[in-house]
């Protein structure tokens, strides 16, 4: 039991660390995936309740940033798995985006943010994951269970439809 | 957008745009709070009385039927065969046989009724093999899609984790370790290699990389073979040339099978290999065009070489050598092979610690041949000395009143100047350029080192340099037009294979005329059959020279010389 408590506590501060130091990261990744800022939150809380009760199974062969963005875009794919939001239309509009806290954001910066949002899911998907968490080619194409060549594949292909879209509403 | 330019973009926008997005300050309080509920919940389950826990399970049963369905000891029994099915390639090699197999373990879980008209065929010995499959194929593919699947899809589409109560999940965790630990290995994400493992690693990359046609997924045959030394298995896929070939839509479309990509021939048909690790991690994909795959030497082989090049050329001794890290790799030279479309392959030797490297030999993998050798620290120290070279001469032309920059008032480069503004610039400069070259003899004699490839630079001369060799003019009297002159270097390029739309197509073919020989005046004319990178009327063609440079008697047309220019072309040889 003691033993027990002792890890409990252990994993009760690596738990105030992770949420400290990762939430903000998570709360974005979620938005992309889920586009509902509720939900997101939701999500995260979600995440970081499967961390804290699988944090033995964390080897550490990874970057702990990784395997929790991994945890949150398994969650987020099982909340869109639900009827409810497969009924829902999930297109981004520029109004649609969360207020942003930073001053002066351009609206090419929203622009392109909504285009990222609105790219087909496996697009998406590894442009959060390589573009904007800033994962490597072998950590996205592991969270993605997909080879590097073909991480590199849809990051091209999403380079090309970002660049078709943000030039068609230029 | 390149790719890390769309990096930069895509993070600064994103993070700025979704910074609204406001933190929980209690985020762990509430975490850890529900994790304890979570063990609260357990401890209340064991404190229900057995025959409470027996009423209320009757009750479910009675209140709904649908319990069975999600009943994990159900599922056990449909994942073991479905498991065994994976792993023995049943999944993978999919015959008729195969998917009233499945089916049946479907019915038997409760996963379709009996009684359902297909079902009742697909389970009917009595009737035809084609029948039964067609029809056991239409009902698992409604439920698991067309693909293809395996038994981890199976088991998620039937169970979902996010569904699992934590009894259930841990019991599926057990279950699912002891299958795999008859493996000898207790961990999940270390899962044996299976015929499953290995078509699945296949169809990942089949499907993600190019466009290759979903409906031929199942005439891709997979081999495999284990490589003792490097503890990998080499997986080579193929597909033969008349299934594949048939199902292109047109020439853009490429998957790994394509020779121009990363596929080869063999036979009757197209193959492609990865590597796998012992327990079926995907690797990378063998490039059969890598530096690599084309040597013809091997490292070892190649190294003697190498180092004989530095004795001879540099005088480097061998204890020097010995004395420095080596990092020794296939690369890609600086050599072009236009034929192949691609770099020469080459053995690349550095020696000296990273970051601060010494000697660098590149040895052609094939021949053996030394592409270049050379020290580094001497090359940096030249192309200190080259920046203040040039310096100093760039600022004696501008003196003189000609564009240093070679480029004119209206911002154009110099290859697009009229012939009258290049043969008065030329007037200025070119004697500025050869009166400091003959000062400057260390300087001329750096320059043909360069061209001998003493130092790792490229080989081409600053412009400046190239652009001053010959004297420019204009056309005199007796010159053929330069539409004429056109017209023959036009023909000399399409005599020479080039494409006819690529030629007339282009605007930017580029003419010089020059009088170094007043008495033998030429044209020179650069046919073009380059195009900008995101030209899709005219996609770069790898194989394919980037232009023809044709010299000819500006007097009599007579065609003295031509130049095929492709990368390795310099611009002092096309000027």
């Amino acid at each position: 039991m003691g033993d027990d408590r002792g890890q409990s506590a252990i994993h009760q501060a690596r738990l105030h660390a992770m949420v400290t130091q990762h939430q903000g990261t998570l709360l974005k990744v979620c938005y992309a995936y889920l586009l509902n800022a509720e939900e997101a939150r939701d999500a995260v809380q979600e995440t970081f309740l499967k961390a804290y009760l699988h944090m033995a199974n964390f080897r550490g062969d990874g970057s702990e940033k990784s395997w929790l963005i991994k945890i949150a875009r398994n969650t987020c794919l099982d909340m869109r798995r639900s009827a409810w939001f497969r009924r829902v239309d999930k297109r981004v509009c520029l109004e649609d985006l969360p207020i942003p806290a930073a001053p002066a954001v351009s609206e090419e910066d929203m622009t392109l943010t909504a285009a990222v949002l609105n790219l087909p899911p496996k697009l998406k998907d590894a442009v959060i994951l390589y573009y904007f968490q800033n994962l490597s080619m072998q950590e996205t194409a592991e969270i993605l269970g997909i080879s590097q060549p073909s991480v590199s594949s849809r990051l091209n292909r999403a380079r090309k439809k970002l660049k078709t879209q943000l030039e068609g509403e230029a | 957008m390149s790719n890390r330019n769309a990096k930069n973009k895509i993070q600064q926008a994103m993070n700025y745009t979704l910074s609204g997005l406001s933190p929980d300050a209690f985020l762990a309080e509430r975490v850890i709070g529900r994790a304890q509920t979570h063990h609260g919940e357990k401890i209340m389950k064991k404190k229900l009385s057995g025959s409470l826990v027996f009423a209320l399970i009757l009750t479910i049963v009675l209140v709904t039927g649908a319990f069975a369905f999600t009943n994990w000891d159900k599922l056990r029994g449909y994942f073991e065969a479905v498991r065994v099915m994976d792993t023995e390639g049943v999944l993978a090699r999919w015959s008729d046989e195969d998917k009233i197999k499945l089916l049946s373990a479907m019915a038997e879980a409760g996963i379709v009724s009996p009684d359902e008209e297909r079902v009742k065929i697909a389970l009917d010995d009595a009737r035809p093999l084609a029948e039964r499959a067609s029809a056991a194929n239409d009902i698992i593919t409604q439920r698991y899609g067309e693909d293809y699947f395996d038994s981890h899809t199976v088991e998620q589409m039937e169970f979902p984790e996010a569904e699992r109560s934590p009894e259930e999940q841990e019991s599926f965790g057990q279950w699912s370790q002891a299958y795999w630990r008859q493996w000898g290995d207790d961990s999940q994400q270390k899962r044996p290699l299976t015929e499953g493992r290995i078509y699945r690693a296949t169809m990942n990359n089949l499907t993600e990389v190019g466009e290759f046609p979903r409906s031929l997924i199942r005439d891709v045959q997979v081999t495999n073979a284990w490589d003792d030394k490097e503890q990998v298995y080499l997986v080579t896929a193929s597909i033969k040339k008349d299934i594949y070939l048939a199902s292109k839509q047109g020439p853009d479309q490429a998957s790994l099978f394509d020779p121009g990509f990363m596929g080869y021939e063999s036979g009757d048909s197209f193959c492609f290999q990865f590597w796998l690790d012992k327990y079926g991690a995907f690797l990378g994909i063998k490039d059969p065009h890598s530096p690599e795959a084309r040597a013809k030497l091997s490292l070892e082989e190649a190294q003697p070489i190498a180092e004989k090049a530095l004795k001879v050329r540099l005088n480097v001794d061998a204890e020097t050598l010995n004395n420095l890290p080596l990092r020794a790799f296939f690369s890609d030279s600086g050599e072009y092979i236009s034929e192949e479309g691609r770099f020469r392959a080459a053995c690349t030797f550095i020696w000296g610690p990273e970051g601060d490297a010494r000697y660098m030999v590149d040895i052609d993998a094939q021949t053996g041949r030394v592409i270049q050798a050379f020290d580094w620290h001497e090359t940096n120290t030249m192309m200190e000395k080259e920046k203040q070279w040039m310096a100093e001469l760039k600022d004696l032309v501008r003196e003189a009143g000609a564009s240093e920059t070679l480029t004119n008032q209206q911002g154009q480069y110099i290859w697009n100047w009229s012939l009258a503004e290049r043969a008065a610039w030329s007037q200025v400069a070119r004697p500025v350029v050869h009166r400091y070259l003959a000062d400057h003899p260390d300087f001329a004699q750096y320059l043909e080192d360069v061209l001998a490839l003493r130092y790792g630079r490229s080989s081409d001369w600053p412009n400046l340099i190239s652009l001053t060799q010959h004297a420019y003019g204009t056309p005199d009297d007796q010159a053929i037009s330069q539409e004429k002159a056109f017209e023959r270097a036009r023909a000399v390029a399409l005599e020479r294979g080039a494409n006819q739309r690529y030629v007339d197509d282009n605007k930017s073919h580029t003419f010089f005329y020059d009088v170094t020989d007043p008495a033998r005046p030429l044209w020179k004319v650069l046919v073009s059959l380059s195009f900008g990178d995101g030209d899709a009327a005219h996609p770069y063609i790898a194989t394919a020279p980037l232009g023809y440079f044709v010299v000819m008697d500006a007097h009599t047309g007579e065609v003295i010389r031509v130049v095929e220019r492709t990368l390795n072309t310099d611009i002092r040889d096309i000027v």
